[in-house]
């Protein structure tokens, strides 16, 4: 005995609430840094769509071949039913190595995007307030990053960014800007 | 292709919802830290998302890994005794796959000029998604030499797309 079938009335699919987590976890170890940062560590969200029914329909399986031992209710919507999504899960492993009293710093780590990790080395130059850094990603696309800290007033930061790919084609971006107070 | 998608600006509508009153008296209530942040991080393994690149891809029988995501948020954050209390805007999406489910969606599925012998993978999975935020932000004292963070969040969904 198996449950299939659907609702005849279906309604349009809506979205709902959820909840999600974020983690970060860093730490020194003498001229070290190390970092751990997960966007939507764990996430739930539940959207509606249409409800299986509750009715009970006898089921037999004859080689590939389904044989339903009443009639099943075919009209309506197929294909949709109440869903749970998960948001993407994005956590970014970071090893940083600075000298003391260096201007010079140098990083590596890995991306992890729903459990594919992308590799990443980099280098950084920091005089004052400007940092300005290298990171190669898959030593594939390589993103140079300009920050600056209190800029114009303390607590504005701004950080620009310019990708390059090996056939020479360039994408720039400001990716972030914000402001303590 | 997603990242020009989700990279129209974060709407300001946000604040005129029901949690800015509240969120707004809690920014004169505290005398500790603020920020207000927007962020707009995209990174990928290979090439760029962007339609112009992938229509100027080839189909390959490669089977090479692409991994990539965008997400934008607007944010902000109110130091609320020890607890950091945040509202956000955002729009996170990410892309797992390989470049040949790219080049065929760049190019609409249209014939493609060019001839590939052998086998063509295609591979996806797709996640996108927009919603708006309330959390709580959980955090050690800044001095430590290990520090961590936690921010659990209530969602609301504004617009999806997954497959």
């Amino acid at each position: 005995m198996a449950s299939y079938g659907f609702k005849r009335d279906a309604y349009a699919m809506t979205l709902s609430q959820g909840f999600s987590v974020d983690a970060a976890i860093e730490g020194d170890i003498g001229p070290s840094l190390w970092s751990v940062q997960a966007t939507n560590l764990y996430s739930d969200i539940q959207a509606k769509g249409i409800y299986f029914s509750n009715d009970k329909y006898q089921v037999s399986k004859t080689g590939d071949r389904f044989n339903f031992l009443q009639n099943a209710p075919v009209t309506g919507t197929y294909g949709q039913t109440d869903k749970s999504f998960t948001l993407p899960q994005i956590i970014r492993s970071t090893y940083q190595f600075q000298p003391q009293q260096s201007r010079w710093s140098a990083k590596l780590g890995g991306i992890t995007i729903e459990g594919q990790t992308i590799p990443w080395v980099g280098v950084g130059y920091q005089k004052g307030s400007i940092k300005l850094e290298m990171n190669a990603y898959d030593l594939e696309v390589v993103q140079w990053v300009l920050q600056a800290k209190n800029l114009i007033l303390p607590g504005f930061d701004l950080k620009f960014s310019v990708s390059v790919v090996p056939q020479g084609q360039t994408q720039s971006a400001f990716t972030s800007v914000s402001y303590s107070f | 292709m997603y990242r020009q998608l989700h990279l129209k600006l974060i709407s300001v509508k946000f604040f005129n919802g029901r949690l800015a009153p509240i969120f707004l008296g809690l920014f004169n209530l505290s005398a500790q830290a603020h920020e207000v942040s927007i962020q707009s991080e995209s990174v990928s393994n290979r090439g760029f998302m962007t339609n112009g690149y992938w229509q100027a891809q080839n189909l390959s029988t490669r089977d090479t890994p692409l991994i990539s995501y965008a997400d934008q948020y607007l944010r902000a954050q109110a130091q609320v005794g020890v607890y950091g209390l945040f509202i956000e805007k955002r729009a996170t999406a990410s892309f797992v796959g390989n470049s040949n489910a790219l080049v065929l969606a760049a190019n609409n599925n249209a014939s493609l000029d060019t001839i590939v012998q052998g086998k063509i993978d295609i591979k996806a999975q797709f996640k996108s998604f927009e919603f708006d935020a309330l959390g709580l932000q959980l955090s050690s004292a800044p001095d430590q030499n290990i520090r961590w963070s936690l921010s659990p969040k209530l969602i609301s969904l504004n617009k999806l797309t997954s497959g």
